[in-house]
Protein backbone atom coordinates (compact mmCIF):
# COMPACT_ATOMS: atom_id res chain seq x y z
CA UNK A 1 0.00 0.00 0.00
CA UNK A 2 1.26 3.25 -1.07
CA UNK A 3 0.07 6.46 0.81
CA UNK A 4 1.99 9.32 -0.39
CA UNK A 5 5.65 9.23 0.81
CA UNK A 6 4.45 6.63 2.89
CA UNK A 7 4.55 2.82 2.26
CA UNK A 8 2.43 -0.03 4.56
CA UNK A 9 3.51 -3.83 3.70
CA UNK A 10 1.16 -6.21 4.97
CA UNK A 11 1.90 -9.72 5.58
CA UNK A 12 0.83 -12.34 7.56
CA UNK A 13 -2.31 -13.30 9.18
CA UNK A 14 -1.91 -14.30 13.04
CA UNK A 15 -0.09 -12.39 13.83
CA UNK A 16 -1.08 -9.78 10.90
CA UNK A 17 2.12 -7.75 10.46
CA UNK A 18 2.26 -4.13 8.89
CA UNK A 19 5.56 -2.36 8.18
CA UNK A 20 5.93 1.07 7.86
CA UNK A 21 8.07 3.13 5.85
CA UNK A 22 9.20 6.50 4.50
CA UNK A 23 7.63 9.55 5.58
CA UNK A 24 4.38 10.09 6.35
CA UNK A 25 3.57 14.27 6.10
CA UNK A 26 0.38 14.21 4.39
CA UNK A 27 -1.76 16.82 5.29
CA UNK A 28 -5.08 14.87 6.73
CA UNK A 29 -2.98 11.55 7.56
CA UNK A 30 -6.56 10.50 8.66
CA UNK A 31 -8.21 10.61 5.38
CA UNK A 32 -6.11 8.08 4.11
CA UNK A 33 -4.51 6.04 7.01
CA UNK A 34 -8.47 5.81 8.35
CA UNK A 35 -9.93 3.52 5.56
CA UNK A 36 -7.03 1.54 5.15
CA UNK A 37 -6.83 0.89 9.26
CA UNK A 38 -10.37 0.45 8.54
CA UNK A 39 -9.79 -2.58 6.25
CA UNK A 40 -7.60 -4.19 8.67
CA UNK A 41 -9.22 -4.19 11.90
CA UNK A 42 -11.75 -7.04 10.16
CA UNK A 43 -9.05 -9.33 9.79
CA UNK A 44 -8.34 -8.99 13.35
CA UNK A 45 -11.88 -10.00 14.83
CA UNK A 46 -11.41 -13.21 16.20
CA UNK A 47 -10.23 -14.33 20.12
CA UNK A 48 -6.40 -14.55 19.86
CA UNK A 49 -5.63 -11.81 16.80
CA UNK A 50 -2.72 -10.57 16.80
CA UNK A 51 -0.88 -7.45 15.32
CA UNK A 52 2.91 -6.66 14.76
CA UNK A 53 3.32 -3.06 13.41
CA UNK A 54 6.72 -2.19 12.33
CA UNK A 55 7.94 1.39 12.49
CA UNK A 56 11.80 1.15 12.39
CA UNK A 57 12.04 1.84 8.61
CA UNK A 58 9.64 5.08 8.95
CA UNK A 59 11.69 7.79 8.74
CA UNK A 60 9.95 10.17 9.39
CA UNK A 61 5.77 11.35 10.54
CA UNK A 62 4.45 14.81 10.99
CA UNK A 63 2.36 15.96 14.32
CA UNK A 64 -0.95 15.00 12.20
CA UNK A 65 0.04 11.14 11.73
CA UNK A 66 0.39 10.72 15.66
CA UNK A 67 -3.27 11.41 16.17
CA UNK A 68 -4.07 8.41 13.24
CA UNK A 69 -2.00 5.96 14.87
CA UNK A 70 -3.31 6.37 17.95
CA UNK A 71 -7.08 6.29 16.93
CA UNK A 72 -6.01 2.70 15.77
CA UNK A 73 -4.22 1.53 18.75
CA UNK A 74 -7.50 2.32 20.48
CA UNK A 75 -9.90 0.41 18.26
CA UNK A 76 -7.12 -2.49 18.31
CA UNK A 77 -7.81 -2.24 22.55
CA UNK A 78 -11.20 -2.04 22.14
CA UNK A 79 -11.29 -5.30 19.95
CA UNK A 80 -8.83 -7.25 22.92
CA UNK A 81 -6.38 -7.44 19.67
CA UNK A 82 -2.48 -8.27 21.17
CA UNK A 83 -0.38 -5.10 19.52
CA UNK A 84 3.42 -5.20 19.46
CA UNK A 85 4.84 -2.24 18.35
CA UNK A 86 8.67 -1.95 17.01
CA UNK A 87 10.43 1.39 16.82
CA UNK A 88 13.72 2.32 16.15
CA UNK A 89 15.29 3.87 19.79
CA UNK A 90 18.56 5.44 17.74
CA UNK A 91 15.84 7.56 15.95
CA UNK A 92 15.05 10.61 18.24
CA UNK A 93 11.99 11.37 16.93
CA UNK A 94 10.66 7.77 17.42
CA UNK A 95 12.06 7.07 20.84
CA UNK A 96 10.51 10.51 22.26
CA UNK A 97 6.88 9.29 20.76
CA UNK A 98 7.42 6.00 21.48
CA UNK A 99 8.14 6.12 25.03
CA UNK A 100 5.09 8.70 25.52
CA UNK A 101 2.83 5.96 23.94
CA UNK A 102 3.37 3.94 26.62
CA UNK A 103 0.45 5.41 28.37
CA UNK A 104 -1.75 3.80 26.45
CA UNK A 105 -0.50 0.10 27.90
CA UNK A 106 -2.70 -0.99 30.57
CA UNK A 107 -2.19 -4.06 33.06
CA UNK A 108 -4.23 -6.49 30.61
CA UNK A 109 -0.48 -6.29 28.89
CA UNK A 110 -2.53 -6.30 25.21
CA UNK A 111 -0.30 -3.68 23.99
CA UNK A 112 3.57 -3.99 23.95
CA UNK A 113 6.21 -1.36 22.62
CA UNK A 114 9.72 -1.92 22.31
CA UNK A 115 12.58 -0.79 20.82
CA UNK A 116 13.79 -2.92 17.80
CA UNK A 117 17.13 -4.89 18.79
CA UNK A 118 20.77 -3.43 17.68
CA UNK B 1 22.20 31.82 3.37
CA UNK B 2 25.52 31.38 5.15
CA UNK B 3 26.93 28.49 6.59
CA UNK B 4 30.36 27.69 8.12
CA UNK B 5 31.40 25.06 10.68
CA UNK B 6 29.90 26.77 13.69
CA UNK B 7 27.03 28.88 12.24
CA UNK B 8 24.45 28.38 9.67
CA UNK B 9 21.48 30.86 8.77
CA UNK B 10 18.72 30.24 6.25
CA UNK B 11 16.26 33.11 5.22
CA UNK B 12 13.29 32.26 2.55
CA UNK B 13 10.28 33.53 1.58
CA UNK B 14 7.99 29.85 1.02
CA UNK B 15 4.86 29.07 -0.91
CA UNK B 16 1.96 28.32 1.20
CA UNK B 17 1.47 24.80 -0.74
CA UNK B 18 1.43 21.34 1.95
CA UNK B 19 4.39 20.32 -0.28
CA UNK B 20 6.54 22.93 0.57
CA UNK B 21 6.41 21.82 4.60
CA UNK B 22 8.28 18.65 3.37
CA UNK B 23 10.80 20.27 1.45
CA UNK B 24 11.75 22.67 4.11
CA UNK B 25 12.37 19.60 6.67
CA UNK B 26 14.98 18.16 3.87
CA UNK B 27 16.43 21.39 3.16
CA UNK B 28 17.12 22.39 6.84
CA UNK B 29 17.69 18.69 8.25
CA UNK B 30 20.80 18.91 5.21
CA UNK B 31 22.21 21.94 6.05
CA UNK B 32 22.25 20.97 9.68
CA UNK B 33 24.02 17.76 8.76
CA UNK B 34 26.25 19.63 6.40
CA UNK B 35 27.13 21.84 8.68
CA UNK B 36 27.57 20.04 12.18
CA UNK B 37 27.54 16.12 11.13
CA UNK B 38 24.95 15.78 13.60
CA UNK B 39 22.85 13.32 12.40
CA UNK B 40 20.40 13.61 15.29
CA UNK B 41 20.32 17.15 15.10
CA UNK B 42 19.70 17.61 11.47
CA UNK B 43 16.73 15.27 12.18
CA UNK B 44 15.13 17.85 15.13
CA UNK B 45 16.27 20.92 13.19
CA UNK B 46 14.08 19.16 10.04
CA UNK B 47 10.87 18.37 12.41
CA UNK B 48 10.73 21.81 13.83
CA UNK B 49 11.04 23.38 10.30
CA UNK B 50 8.31 20.97 8.90
CA UNK B 51 5.66 21.34 12.13
CA UNK B 52 6.14 25.05 12.04
CA UNK B 53 5.57 25.27 8.36
CA UNK B 54 2.41 23.09 8.29
CA UNK B 55 1.24 25.24 10.89
CA UNK B 56 1.81 28.52 8.85
CA UNK B 57 0.23 26.97 5.43
CA UNK B 58 -3.04 25.61 7.76
CA UNK B 59 -3.40 28.64 9.80
CA UNK B 60 -2.24 31.73 7.98
CA UNK B 61 -4.68 34.24 5.72
CA UNK B 62 -3.35 33.49 2.21
CA UNK B 63 -6.88 34.84 0.70
CA UNK B 64 -3.86 37.67 -0.90
CA UNK B 65 -1.65 34.71 -2.41
CA UNK B 66 2.13 35.85 -0.76
CA UNK B 67 4.04 33.38 1.20
CA UNK B 68 5.47 33.19 5.09
CA UNK B 69 8.80 34.09 5.85
CA UNK B 70 11.14 31.50 7.31
CA UNK B 71 14.35 31.76 8.77
CA UNK B 72 16.62 29.12 10.53
CA UNK B 73 19.27 30.20 12.81
CA UNK B 74 21.94 27.73 13.98
CA UNK B 75 25.15 29.28 16.73
CA UNK B 76 26.94 26.67 17.95
CA UNK B 77 24.74 24.67 19.87
CA UNK B 78 21.98 27.43 19.74
CA UNK B 79 19.25 26.90 17.02
CA UNK B 80 16.03 28.41 16.42
CA UNK B 81 13.40 28.66 13.44
CA UNK B 82 11.61 31.83 13.06
CA UNK B 83 8.01 31.58 10.97
CA UNK B 84 6.21 34.79 9.80
CA UNK B 85 2.77 34.48 8.22
CA UNK B 86 0.03 37.05 7.29
CA UNK B 87 -2.86 36.34 10.19
CA UNK B 88 -6.70 36.80 10.07
CA UNK B 89 -7.69 37.65 13.20
CA UNK B 90 -11.83 36.08 12.55
CA UNK B 91 -10.07 32.80 12.33
CA UNK B 92 -9.09 32.03 16.32
CA UNK B 93 -6.01 30.42 15.49
CA UNK B 94 -3.82 32.49 17.35
CA UNK B 95 -5.97 32.76 20.55
CA UNK B 96 -5.88 28.47 20.24
CA UNK B 97 -1.42 28.99 20.04
CA UNK B 98 -1.87 30.83 22.71
CA UNK B 99 -3.99 28.39 25.01
CA UNK B 100 -1.25 25.63 23.60
CA UNK B 101 1.80 27.96 24.77
CA UNK B 102 0.32 28.53 28.13
CA UNK B 103 -0.25 24.76 28.74
CA UNK B 104 3.16 24.08 28.54
CA UNK B 105 4.23 27.28 30.74
CA UNK B 106 1.31 26.04 33.72
CA UNK B 107 2.38 22.20 33.28
CA UNK B 108 5.76 21.44 31.51
CA UNK B 109 6.54 20.08 27.50
CA UNK B 110 5.77 16.37 28.86
CA UNK B 111 3.07 17.25 30.83
CA UNK B 112 1.09 19.04 28.48
CA UNK B 113 2.40 16.50 25.36
CA UNK B 114 0.88 13.77 27.65
CA UNK B 115 -2.17 15.41 28.31
CA UNK B 116 -2.69 16.23 24.98
CA UNK B 117 -1.85 12.67 23.88
CA UNK B 118 -4.36 11.16 26.44
CA UNK B 119 -6.88 13.34 25.13
CA UNK B 120 -6.87 12.84 21.29
CA UNK B 121 -6.76 8.97 22.94
CA UNK B 122 -10.19 9.45 24.84
CA UNK B 123 -11.92 11.03 22.14
CA UNK B 124 -11.96 9.52 18.52
CA UNK B 125 -13.10 12.75 16.56
CA UNK B 126 -10.05 14.57 18.37
CA UNK B 127 -7.14 16.11 15.94
CA UNK B 128 -4.60 18.60 16.10
CA UNK B 129 -2.91 20.92 18.32
CA UNK B 130 0.18 18.46 18.69
CA UNK B 131 2.53 20.13 16.73
CA UNK B 132 3.60 22.95 19.05
CA UNK B 133 3.39 20.51 21.71
CA UNK B 134 5.85 17.84 19.72
CA UNK B 135 8.80 20.64 19.37
CA UNK B 136 8.67 21.80 22.84
CA UNK B 137 8.69 17.79 24.27
CA UNK B 138 10.90 16.56 21.47
CA UNK B 139 13.70 18.71 21.50
CA UNK B 140 12.68 20.95 24.46
CA UNK B 141 12.49 24.03 22.79
CA UNK B 142 11.07 27.32 24.43
CA UNK B 143 8.24 28.72 21.71
CA UNK B 144 7.20 32.22 21.81
CA UNK B 145 4.30 33.47 19.68
CA UNK B 146 3.27 37.02 18.91
CA UNK B 147 0.92 39.22 16.78
CA UNK B 148 3.04 42.41 14.98
CA UNK B 149 1.31 44.16 12.05
CA UNK B 150 -1.24 41.43 11.04
CA UNK B 151 1.09 38.73 10.72
CA UNK B 152 1.87 36.10 13.37
CA UNK B 153 5.32 35.46 14.20
CA UNK B 154 6.36 32.15 16.00
CA UNK B 155 9.68 31.46 17.06
CA UNK B 156 11.08 27.83 18.39
CA UNK B 157 14.53 28.08 20.55
CA UNK B 158 16.28 25.18 21.61
CA UNK B 159 20.11 23.57 22.21
CA UNK B 160 21.08 21.82 19.17
CA UNK B 161 23.62 18.87 19.13
CA UNK B 162 25.71 17.54 21.01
Amino acid sequence: MQLGELEIETSGTNPLRLVFRGKSNHREPESILRPFFADVLPHLDGPGAALEMHFEDLEFFNSSTITSIIHFIKDLSGRRVTTSITYDASRGGQKVFFDALRMLQKTDGLLKITPASP
Amino acid sequence: MKATTSSLSLAVVVRPEWGQAASLRNVVAALVKAASGDAEAAANAGMVACELAENAIKYGDWSNGGGFDFRLTVDGHEASVEVISPYDAASGSFERLGAILRAIEERSANDAYLARLAEVAEKSGETGRLGLLRIAHEVGARITAEIVDGTSCVRAKWRSGR
